[in-house]
């Protein structure tokens, strides 16, 4: 996550992103989707990695399914070429998908395996984005195994934020450095205490922020529909992930708080900026 | 910081303020049956003092925090049962946890002298500075110190060998404790080996020790720290907080947290539940600081005022 590889290309080796959250349901898949859609809009060479091995859904994000053929599980065994695994994404030429395997389990892989496979695309790719399975077993040891940095997608649950503590701190005992994704939120909410606003989540986890999404329904028909929300530029949670994108590639684009709440987003409307 | 009792003021401890060190429960919600009292008292007698030999001499390790009638008796148990062995020799004292008082001193070294012939080479805290306890040898502790080792716990480093240039530093001077004030002395409670967490401790980790734990950081809900003595946390507590624990009463340990808004609170075998773990918005931002301790059988949280853990802690 830094500048070096906004000059698309000619760099060594791709950068490993692990997409991880403790709970599940809280965002990591739509997340890896939209995200990996947005750095490839700008024109980075993404593959995204689902090692949900067993319970698969990143293709369906991208509306891939039915094109698998091989799978990391094939890749990790040697079973077929890295190359003969990824898929190219309908919206992108730079956009690829690893997908995970639907009928074996978790263990059927260890971390040695998967940083075997993901030597193998890291010379391709900018950003080799890995979605991590909910848990903290072999699944999210796999997924963080070769990974340079992560991201932790939390929403502004307790329970949510409990389990991302928990992750943050197992990742830190990898020496792996994690930044956060508050998914999800609702300002009105916030605003009107009825839910953790993002400086509170900063509080209790104290890692650095690198995007806050909006609740967006226009998320769900996005994934049901197979395209990330970041091709739709009217959606909030779109425009967010796009600037995560920007953050992750070196932009210093200010994560906006939202705590002074209604005066944020008036003045936001009045400038014409979107917050 | 240690205090040495070499010097010739008047230590303001009260022997029976602080319950019998007590051997390491076997967990919370034993019984207390007379019976196991009893036989924990008895346990804690033969571990009140333990002997061994060093390039110096014979050093007596004596747990200061031991009523003084019942540290009278197990000296003289002790050494009854080694009385060949020691008769004509001569011992220091070391003191663990506490310093005594002088009475104490001077009565333990009557005792030896009238009733086993052994006299009392030295007598000191555990951690105090110099092998060679500065006074009695009439060695400066701190010829040959580097400034550096004085600062650091004054435990280990003592003894380091030191480079030339500093050697004359602290000629000429005396032990560090002779340094503390009369007056500072009666405030001095010697903690061996506290546990200090550099960092935040998140959800699932734990930190367990039987001395006394100084956190500079957070303590988040899911996270545990467990101590045989204080607990001080420098920033938030969200988790729980487990002070005095090998101690059913709790040993008059205290939990002092910046922002308290733990899951549970627990003291010896007292535990409390946090007010807010279900309700985010009754844990508000900036908390004052404030301190738990055990009042009858309930844990009291109250605003920190700086007067006041002292003033508990000698009543």
């Amino acid at each position: 996550m830094n500048t070096r590889r906004d000059n698309a290309g000619k760099k060594d080796l791709g950068e490993v992103i692990v997409i991880t959250s403790g709970k599940g349901g809280v965002g990591k898949t739509t997340t890896t989707a939209s995200l990996g859609a947005a750095l490839a809009l700008r024109g980075q060479r993404v593959l995204v990695v689902d090692a949900d091995i067993g319970l698969r859904n990143l293709d369906m994000m991208l509306g891939l399914e039915n094109r698998i053929v091989f799978n990391v599980v094939d890749v990790a065994k040697k079973i077929c070429k890295p190359a003969q695994a990824i898929i190219k994404s309908k919206k992108s030429n730079n956009l690829y998908l690893l997908p995970a395997s639907q009928t074996d389990d978790k263990d059927v892989v260890d971390e040695a395996e998967i940083r075997y496979v993901l030597e193998q695309f890291r010379r391709e790719f900018h950003y080799v984005l890995v979605d991590s399975p909910a848990g903290i077993e072999q699944g999210f040891r796999n997924a963080c195994a070769g990974a340079e940095s992560a991201i932790v997608v939390t929403t502004p649950e307790v329970s949510a934020i409990r389990d991302a503590d928990r992750v943050v701190g197992l990742l830190s005992s990898k020496g792996i450095e994690a930044k956060l994704i508050i998914n999800r939120i609702d300002f009105e909410m916030v605003r009107r205490g009825d839910m953790l606003s993002v400086r509170d989540v900063q509080d209790i986890l104290g890692i650095e922020i690198i995007g806050v999404v909006e609740r967006d329904d226009q998320i769900i028909s996005a994934a049901n529909c197979g395209e990330p929300v970041v091709y739709n530029q009217k959606s909030k949670a779109g425009q967010a992930f796009t600037r995560i994108a920007a953050r992750v590639c070196g932009e210093q684009i200010p994560v906006p708080s939202f705590d002074t709440g209604s005066l944020w987003s008036r003045i936001g409307r009045k400038l014409g900026v979107n917050a | 910081m240690t205090g040495s009792f070499n010097d010739d003021d008047n230590l303001g401890f009260e022997a029976d303020t602080i319950p019998p060190h007590g051997e390491r429960l076997q967990g919370l919600g034993i019984s207390t049956s007379p019976s196991k009292i009893e036989e924990q008292e008895g346990e804690t007698r033969s571990s009140v003092i333990t002997a061994r030999g060093t390039a110096d001499g014979l050093v007596l390790r004596i747990d200061g925090r031991v009523q003084e009638q019942d540290l009278t008796v197990a000296v003289r148990d002790f050494l009854e049962s080694r009385r060949s062995f020691l008769q004509g020799n001569d011992v220091a004292f070391e003191w663990v946890g506490r310093k005594p008082s002088d009475e104490l001193v001077h009565e333990l070294t009557t005792l030896l002298a009238s009733e086993f012939k052994v006299s009392v080479r030295s007598s000191k805290l555990k951690g105090a500075a110099g092998k060679p306890a500065a006074t009695e040898s009439g060695i400066s502790a701190f010829s040959g110190q580097t400034l550096n080792s004085q600062r650091q716990s004054s435990q280990t480093r003592v003894a380091a060998p030191a480079p030339e240039r500093n050697v004359s530093l602290f000629d000429g001077m005396d032990s560090i404790e002779s340094r503390t004030s009369v007056a500072a002395n009666s405030m001095l409670w010697d903690e061996p080996d506290t546990r200090i967490v550099y960092g935040t401790l998140r959800s699932g980790q734990k930190v367990e020790t039987e001395h006394s734990i100084v956190v500079f950081g957070d303590v988040n809900s899911g996270a545990e720290v467990i101590a045989g003595g204080d607990i001080v946390i420098l920033g938030t507590l969200r988790g729980i907080a487990h002070a005095g624990a090998y101690d059913e009463s709790g040993g008059g340990r205290v939990i002092f947290s910046l922002n308290l808004q733990p899951t549970q609170l627990r003291i010896g075998l007292v535990i409390s539940r946090g007010s807010g773990s279900d309700n985010f918005e009754s844990t508000p931002r900036g908390g004052i600081p404030e301190i738990a301790r055990v009042e009858g059988n309930l844990i009291v949280v109250e605003p920190y005022q700086s007067r006041t853990v002292w003033a508990r802690r000698r009543e």
